[in-house]
């Protein structure tokens, strides 16, 4: 896919014939579920989600097509993918344009869009979600699984796991995968029976519970908790069967996450789309990188809807930060970074539409919350609001761990 | 309350007390670092080193300053004496003390001064300072963005595994060489050397420097001079460093630049907010340079940042990619430019700071001319001997930087000047203060965040079970019918897992991976419980099918029974031992405590008493007395 700096075609919203009936998006009755998907690197979203002409910005071939329930998105013939996810699911999608990040460093933004704070040490929100579902739903064992490494879970901990980047939890709960042991660790292995593992725990966990008496023991709680939670991790079918050795795609790791749920283990994941998005050079990665995307978010969304979910999940598509308005100078060129993004949800009621707005180069407009319309009487709209308000969507006060900052409800119905 | 340090009195020194770093003299001392499990070419069993004894006629103690409580005594619960002394065992040594010096400690609490001398001077402490450096530094990651292709010189040398521990590290191996060695501390900048192996030197290029007399250095590592001409100003000039935090295009620096700041002096950048672009074309490059310079919210950072950037810009980008392209098997093509050993440094274009921000180099304002004069700006800065000081502390109290309060970083800053920079009396002062011995503080009392128990670190766990067991937790995921069919068989080495993320637990762990966890956790998470659990499995398993073939003295743990014995007696005599030596727990053989275990001893018994012993011993290595101190 080519990249012309001055061409841009924009289409009417044509064909919308070939569309979907729109579903009214709303939270089904029952638990909910979180899915967190990352585009680390930071995409440029005039490749889909916010469109924009030439010479304000450089954009790629493609059209914007607009669909009923106010959703706007950039398509084209070199990237069906994209087509295909909105023209099925646009009815539940929810696009948020302008989100100010106030950073352009990867790590610091990508803290920023998942903690809605500046500090690594806060959870995100996929840990503040769990840790409170928790709370209802004890007999999760997982509630918060991280599955594409990189989720902060802070001081809730104790509700998280990561699989590892080649799912080498799996080697801890089934030795028969683990890696051959080296040379220097020779020696059999010890699998308790279950008996003996049953009398192994009370062991410890009453260890725990009389040293948790003592003065300053407050991360014993944790300790405790894990222990009954590794446990139930052990029983697990779904972990037991991953393949280990592996970095998962993002359909990959999307149905784990499905079956995770279903299964009643977690009820927040964590995914990376393990795309590169990074285009410092050589934009045509962006096309590549939205094509793949968008063709496995079709498959988690099925997934999702197979197991019916979808309409219990809301599925957060993020990004740390976006990219320049305009192509660099690189013999190759690509787009740098740039402290405005998109988000895009859906399912689990979210209220469709796009929300959030942009100036004609990318620049972030004023917006109201209640409602992400654009006003010069609004506010711009920063991480922080955004993240509080899908924690508040998600049924989670967000007061305790992003405060002072007014939600955005915007797409939250 | 008023904090107060008392005078800290000078061990051998000549110089007078000054509140301000001394001169910094270029004297070495070669330290030799015997093996821990990241040495190159180890031996495959652990030694038994065990924690040092204490001496019977000693040096006088290291003096240590004492820090001003964080909150009234009345307000902190201390740890008994011997207790006191098994946390900073851990913390300083990853082991349990000795029995020689529990029960010094038990008999005299003054002789914990010597023990933790002697804790300092073990070449384990070196490890603690790298590890502690790697979580600010970021250098032990897996990336392969970050990471030198294994070709040429580099091929054949262990795998990644054998990568990760002589070539990355180097950056850490100066910082523990002027920590251990009892250097100023602000010679990690300004050392005219670096502290390199060979696989380094192969990859970057060095010219070995004589060592000075008296003078250890780890085994298979060297002091040297870099040959691509940057100036030597210690971590500032390292290769590896930059590759790690490299430069992409329009960045011109900046990156590593908030890298210096952060790191060294706490004064990072990326804490504020970019103003909006809104009316900025950043895509043309004088809007961009004329923002930067005229635009208020740019002015704000940009005028300290891109000076201090412009230091950098003899450095350019080895890119892992550009490497590979270079080679045709393990032949390089010089034409296609990026042959080992690598030429990191170009002095031809350090100047084109002038074409791209047009900042001539300066350190906040006061004149630099290159890394010489920048490593001296930072030493001489209060800002450096106050980061140092309070990143110290952060790490042996297991808390976050913004919350130590005022007056005990300047306390600790005190206490750090006045060792005239030197690591060791400031860990002195940090683990034998109350703040460290503290394990629990009265509700509502401002110590109570930053008190009680510490989590275990996975490199802590590591070399803890190590020394309890033997045991070295490491595999070959590269070996057929493990990993995938398209890794190569010796591709990955043997792979430590507790140091590891692609195939190990670190970051399960709690670890950082430095890329995308960046900041250690000390929560317990029930994936981190399964890497307990497991560890404490194998390690159970390894050092009962030894300790039985081995004879007792020789024996790690069970030195007082024999496998076919199930008597009762000798049984709990020995689950007290075991107690004793794993748990740093004094219990009665006819306690509660043995009882308990003894009942899970009798649950394995029906698989035989070798498999009784396993089963105990993995309950113990995974006890909350191992999982924190």
């Amino acid at each position: 896919m080519s990249l012309h700096r001055r061409h841009f075609l924009f289409g009417a919203a044509a064909g919308l014939g070939a569309l979907a009936v729109p579903k009214v998006s709303r939270a089904a009755d029952g638990p909910r579920f979180l899915l967190i998907v990352f585009a680390q690197g930071a995409w440029d979203v005039t490749h889909c989600l916010d469109p924009k002409r030439a010479p304000a910005c450089d954009v790629p071939e493609g059209a914007v097509t607009a669909y009923p329930n106010g959703v706007r998105v950039l398509t084209s013939a070199a990237r069906p993918s994209v087509r295909g996810f909105f023209d099925a699911h646009a009815g539940r999608c929810a696009v948020v344009n302008g989100l100010w990040i106030g950073s352009v460093a990867h790590n610091p933004a990508r803290i920023r869009m998942l903690t809605g704070t500046r500090s690594e040490r806060n959870p995100d929100i996929g840990a503040i979600f769990a840790a409170t579902t928790a709370e209802q739903r004890p007999q999760l064992a997982l509630p918060y699984v991280d599955l594409g490494g990189g989720a902060y879970a802070g001081p809730l901990a104790s509700v998280m796991g990561r699989v590892g980047s080649t799912n080498q939890l799996v080697t801890l709960i089934d030795r028969s995968k683990a890696f051959r042991a080296g040379p220097r660790a020779p020696g059999s292995r010890f699998a308790p029976d279950q008996g003996e593992r049953d009398a192994l725990n009370r062991f410890v966990a009453a260890r725990a519970e009389a040293a948790a008496k003592a003065p300053g023991s407050a991360a014993l709680a944790g300790y405790r908790g894990s222990l009954d939670r590794a446990e139930s991790l052990r029983r697990d079918p779904q972990l037991l069967g991953m393949e280990v050795g592996r970095t998962t795609t993002l359909a990959q790791q999307g149905a784990l996450a499905v079956e995770l749920f279903r299964g009643g283990v977690s009820c927040a994941a964590f995914l990376d789309t393990r795309l590169d998005w990074d285009t410092h050079d050589d934009i045509a990665d962006q096309g590549r990188s939205h094509e793949q995307l968008f063709a496995e978010l079709t498959q988690i969304a099925g997934k999702l809807d197979a197991a019916g979910l979808l309409e219990r999940t809301t599925v957060a598509v993020l990004s740390e930060f976006g990219r320049t308005p305009k192509l660099n100078d690189q013999a190759q060129p690509g787009k740098d970074h740039w402290p405005v993004t998109s988000a895009l949800l859906f399912g689990g009621g979210v209220r469709p539409g796009t929300y959030g707005a942009t100036d004609d180069s990318l620049g972030a407009l004023p917006v109201r919350m209640d409602d992400g319309t654009q006003a010069d009487s609004g506010q711009l709209l920063r991480f922080d609001n955004f993240t509080a308000g899908l924690l508040e969507f998600m049924g989670v006060s967000s007061k305790r761990w992003i405060s002072n900052v007014e939600p955005f409800h915007g797409p939250f119905a | 309350m008023v904090m107060g340090l008392d005078r800290v009195e000078a061990r051998t020194s000549d110089s007078p007390m000054s509140r301000s770093p001394q001169p910094l003299s270029l004297l070495l001392l070669l330290a030799s670092l015997a093996g821990c499990a990241r040495e190159p070419g180890r031996t495959s069993a652990v030694e038994r080193t065990g924690p040092p004894e204490v001496a019977v006629a000693s040096p006088p103690a290291r003096p240590v300053a004492q820090l001003g409580p964080l909150a009234p005594p009345a307000e902190l619960t201390l740890l008994p004496p011997e207790a006191h002394l098994v946390r900073i065992a851990l913390a300083l040594h990853g082991t349990r003390p000795t029995a020689a010096a529990l029960a010094a400690v038990r008999a005299d609490p003054e002789a914990l001064g010597r023990i933790v001398d002697g804790y300092l001077d073990d070449p384990e402490f070196g490890a603690v300072i790298r590890d502690m450096w790697n979580e600010v530094l970021l250098l032990r990651v897996e990336a392969n963005r970050y990471k030198l292709p294994l070709l040429g010189p580099l091929a054949d040398r262990g795998g990644d595994a054998a990568y990760m521990s002589a070539v990355p590290e180097e950056p850490l191996r100066l910082i523990e060489y002027v920590a251990v060695n009892d250097r100023p501390f602000s010679e990690i900048v300004t050392a005219d050397h670096a502290i390199a192996s060979e696989m380094a030197i192969d990859a970057w290029g060095a010219t070995p420097m004589p060592p000075d007399p008296g003078a250890k250095l780890p085994a298979g590592w060297q002091k040297v001079a870099w040959d691509s001409g940057q100036p030597m100003a210690g971590i500032l000039s390292s290769g590896a460093l930059w590759l790690r935090h490299p430069s992409n295009g329009t960045n011109n620096h900046r990156g590593q630049a908030e890298l210096i700041a952060e790191s060294l002096l706490c004064s990072g950048f990326l804490g504020r907010d970019v103003p909006l672009f809104n009316n900025i074309d950043l895509s043309d490059e004088d809007a961009v340079k004329s923002a930067l310079t005229t635009n208020e919210s740019c002015v704000s950072c940009h005028q300290t940042l891109d000076p201090l950037a412009s230091h950098l810009f003899g450095f350019v980008r080895m890119a892992p990619g550009g490497i590979r392209k270079s080679y045709d098997g393990d032949r390089c093509v010089k034409e296609r430019g990026l042959c080992y050993p690598l030429s990191e440094y170009r002095p031809q274009v350090a100047n084109s700071y002038r074409k791209k921000t047009g900042r001539e180099p300066n350190f906040f304002g006061l004149p630099s001319t290159d890394l010489r004069t920048l490593a001296t700006q930072i030493a001489a800065d209060p800002r450096f001997s106050m980061c140092s000081a309070r990143r110290f502390y952060a790490y042996f109290m297991q808390v976050d930087l913004d919350d130590i309060p005022d007056a005990t970083a300047t306390a600790l800053q005190d206490a750090f000047i006045a060792g005239e920079l030197r690591v060791k009396p400031l860990v002195k002062a940090i683990v034998m203060s109350d703040d460290f011995r503290a394990v629990g503080a009265r509700e509502g009392s401002p110590a109570a965040a930053l008190v009680g128990r510490k989590t275990t670190r996975p490199e802590q766990l590591e070399r803890l079970i190590a020394d309890l067991t033997g045991f070295l937790w490491h595999a070959a995921p590269g070996k057929a019918g493990k990993a995938g069919k398209a890794d190569k068989a010796d591709q990955f080495g043997e792979v430590p897992l507790m140091q590891t993320d692609r195939f190990g637990y670190r970051a399960m762990a709690g670890g950082v991976d430095g890329f995308q966890i960046t900041e250690p956790s000390f929560a317990y998470s029930p994936t981190r419980m399964l890497v307990l659990q497991t560890l404490a499995a194998e390690a159970a398993a390894y050092v009962v099918e030894q300790d039985f073939v081995a004879a007792k003295p020789q024996r790690r743990l069970l030195q007082t029974i024999d496998a076919p014995y199930t008597a009762e007696p000798a049984v709990r005599a020995q689950i007290a031992a075991l107690y004793e030596r794993v748990l740093a727990e004094t219990v009665r053989p006819d306690g509660p405590e043995v009882d308990a275990a003894h009942a899970l001893f009798l649950q394995g018994l029906a698989g035989g008493p070798r498999r009784a012993w396993t089963l105990l011993l993995t309950a113990l290595l995974q006890d909350p007395r191992i999982a924190f101190h």
